[in-house]
């Protein structure tokens, strides 16, 4: 579990806190969905999540270890890993399978499994068989997938994912979803998705409204979606099919208001 | 500016210095007319070659085969020297803006403000002015900051490297707007931005597109904004343009979208699923109209 304790943080040379007193729990198995707009402050308590940065009030503890132990702040960083909403910033080898290694000798990998790991990781994002291919000749997206794969490897036990689907292309990114409701079911692991896009986290456990460095709300999907105009003060659209089942529950027809398409045809049957 | 290719294929192996193999085209066979004030989106799936395809037309590489003419020129005709020059030192290529898809790569000075007129302010050398240089520069800056939501006075005076993910990019996106270019090419420009600055980018599009007669060319793996936006599509696949066409016509072609790893899309499906009721909506993606659609159809089947 991490437990996020009246934490605040302001930047070095910054005159403005940008996370204000905020107190969260991740559970352990748990999905929860991290969404606000841009500045909101995202990035920065991820960051915090693994010892990036330390919280100049309050606390957080991983599995009962302090992010600010510099003892166990190694342990801390194996747990909790980050795929950043840059790929750049995590991208070290010249080769993809090199940039994969890299991150298992860290984590004292089996040396005899090595090979193995990358190659399913690299066929989990959709780049089997270019494991020799330079970093440096990768289109955007599939740099996104390098930096996904290079995580997945870790099997890190809280998996963060900071916009780590932006660049991806819809066969990817559905895919992709794929492999993260399978990480899911594994009920030692947590995952935090970072996202402009609700329709993307629609299946999480949790979503954490920030505004202005503060939580907003914190709300399963299914409630969250009855509050349009709390998600659009965020910097949040309303999904396509919600969008036009609150239109029309405006107007007095009821309808789920997360409705398949299905649903949205019934209502002209009627 | 008309834009104009004519079979261009595309190989890194040249840029990368490797022996040169006829297989090894990143882009191939590559035929399009593109009009001044157009509004076109590219879609293709990772890799299929959106980003080298834009890179060429804004002259970072050159064609391997094939000819690219800008305003009937083309501008890499060695006869007439290594870029065509016209008045001042400028070349076609500079009437292109790119936003590329990390832009904030191309971040680099020490305040917001700098950036964003670094464009502007080489202008300035260029052409002929109608009031002092320095106020002409603020004045494309500004307008620019105001385009991308960066009002806000804390951003003018912050290092870009100091904002978040999304607020780099804005800046990024300003940065290339200031240059106020007859033909804006972005990259992915939404990713990581918020709703506000996703819907006041494509306000901003819109109004380059409609009052300027600027020609926007877009490429976006989301679908649902090209269907929104875009009056014509380009869909890639493995270096090619596979269709050109009516967003609304290609985006309804389920099965030739799944062949290319590219999904049918919910208001698509959905304004399909009302045809068969004799709904019809123009822009299916325009959740009000579509909701007015059915509203109508209840009240009439009601009676
Ligand atoms: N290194 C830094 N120094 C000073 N301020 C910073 C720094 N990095 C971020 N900030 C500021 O902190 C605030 C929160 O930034 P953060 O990156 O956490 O936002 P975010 O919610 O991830 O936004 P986005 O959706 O754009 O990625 C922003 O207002 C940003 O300008
Ligand atoms: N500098 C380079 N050297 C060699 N190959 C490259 C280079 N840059 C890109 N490529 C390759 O060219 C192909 C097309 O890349 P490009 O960046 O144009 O794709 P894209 O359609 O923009 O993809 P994405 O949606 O992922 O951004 C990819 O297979 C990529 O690996
Ligand atoms: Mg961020
Ligand atoms: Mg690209």
């Amino acid at each position: 579990m991490i437990r996020i304790e009246n934490v605040s943080y302001q930047y070095p040379f910054s005159d403005r806190q940008v996370i204000r007193n905020i107190t969260l729990e991740i559970q352990k198995g748990e999905h929860i969905a991290i969404l606000g707009a841009n500045g909101s402050g995202k990035s920065t308590l991820t960051r915090l999540l693994n010892g990036l940065l330390f919280p100049q009030t309050g606390s957080i503890q991983v599995d009962g270890l302090l992010t600010t132990n510099s003892k166990t702040i190694g342990d801390i960083r194996r747990k909790v890993q980050i795929v950043f909403q840059n790929p750049d910033n995590q991208i070290v080898g010249t080769t993809l399978e090199e940039d994969i290694r890299f991150g298992l000798s860290n984590i004292g990998f089996p040396i005899e499994e090595i090979e193995s790991q990358v190659n399913h990781v690299l066929k989990l994002v959709g780049l089997e068989g270019q494991q020799r291919k330079s970093v440096h000749a990768l289109s955007g997206g599939e740099k996104q997938k390098l930096a996904l794969a290079s995580v997945l490897a870790l099997s890190p036990q809280y998996l963060i994912l900071d916009e780590a689907t932006a660049m991806l292309d819809p066969g990817s990114r559905r895919q992709f979803l794929q492999t993260i409701q399978q990480i899911r079911s594994d009920e030692q692991r947590s995952i935090v998705t970072v996202t402009h896009y609700f329709d993307e986290v629609v299946n999480v456990d949790r979503i954490v409204l920030l505004k202005e460095g503060q939580i907003e709300r914190i709300a399963e999907p299914q409630q969250l979606i009855q509050h349009p105009e709390v998600l659009e003060a965020c910097g949040v659209e309303l999904p396509y099919l919600p969008a036009i089942a609150q239109q029309l529950r405006t107007i007095g027809i009821k309808v789920n208001p997360f409705p398949t398409i299905q649903e949205l045809v019934d209502v002209l049957c009627r | 500016m008309q834009i104009i290719l004519q079979s261009v294929y595309f190989s890194y192996d040249k840029v990368n210095k490797k022996k040169f193999k006829y297989d090894d085209y990143t882009v191939k066979n590559i035929n399009m007319h593109i009009q001044q004030g157009e509004f076109i989106a590219i879609a293709g799936h990772s890799g299929s070659g959106k980003s080298t395809l834009i890179q060429l037309i804004k002259g970072l590489f050159s064609p391997t085969e094939g000819t690219l003419l800008l305003a009937g020129e083309n501008p890499w005709d060695r006869q007439q020297r290594r870029c065509t020059q016209q008045k001042g030192n400028k070349t076609q290529f500079d009437s292109i803006g790119l936003v590329f898809q990390y832009p904030e790569h191309q971040l680099f000075a020490a305040t917001v403000y700098e950036d964003i007129a670094f464009g502007p302010t080489q202008q300035v050398k260029q052409e002929v002015l109608d009031r002092p240089a320095e106020q002409w520069v603020q004045e494309r800056v500004k307008r620019a900051m105001q385009k991308m939501n960066l009002e806000d006075e804390r951003f003018q005076d912050s290092n870009p490297f100091d904002l978040s993910g999304g607020e780099r990019r804005r800046v990024a996106i300003a940065g290339v707007l200031a240059a106020e270019p007859q033909i804006l090419i972005l990259d992915e420009p939404t990713a990581g931005m918020d709703h506000f600055a996703r819907t006041s980018l494509f306000q901003t599009l819109h109004q380059l597109n409609q009052q300027e007669n600027v020609t926007i060319i877009l490429v976006s793996h989301r679908l649902e904004e090209i269907l929104a936006h875009a009056s014509r599509l380009m869909l890639m696949g493995d270096g090619q343009i596979l269709r050109d066409g009516d967003p609304r016509k290609l985006l309804a072609d389920f099965a030739f979208l799944e062949s290319i790893q590219m999904e049918k899309i919910e208001p698509m499906q959905f304004s399909i699923a009302l045809a068969e009721f004799g709904i019809s909506v123009q822009d299916p993606s325009n959740v009000s109209e579509v909701s007015q659609a059915i509203k109508n159809y209840l009240t009439a089947t009601a009676r």
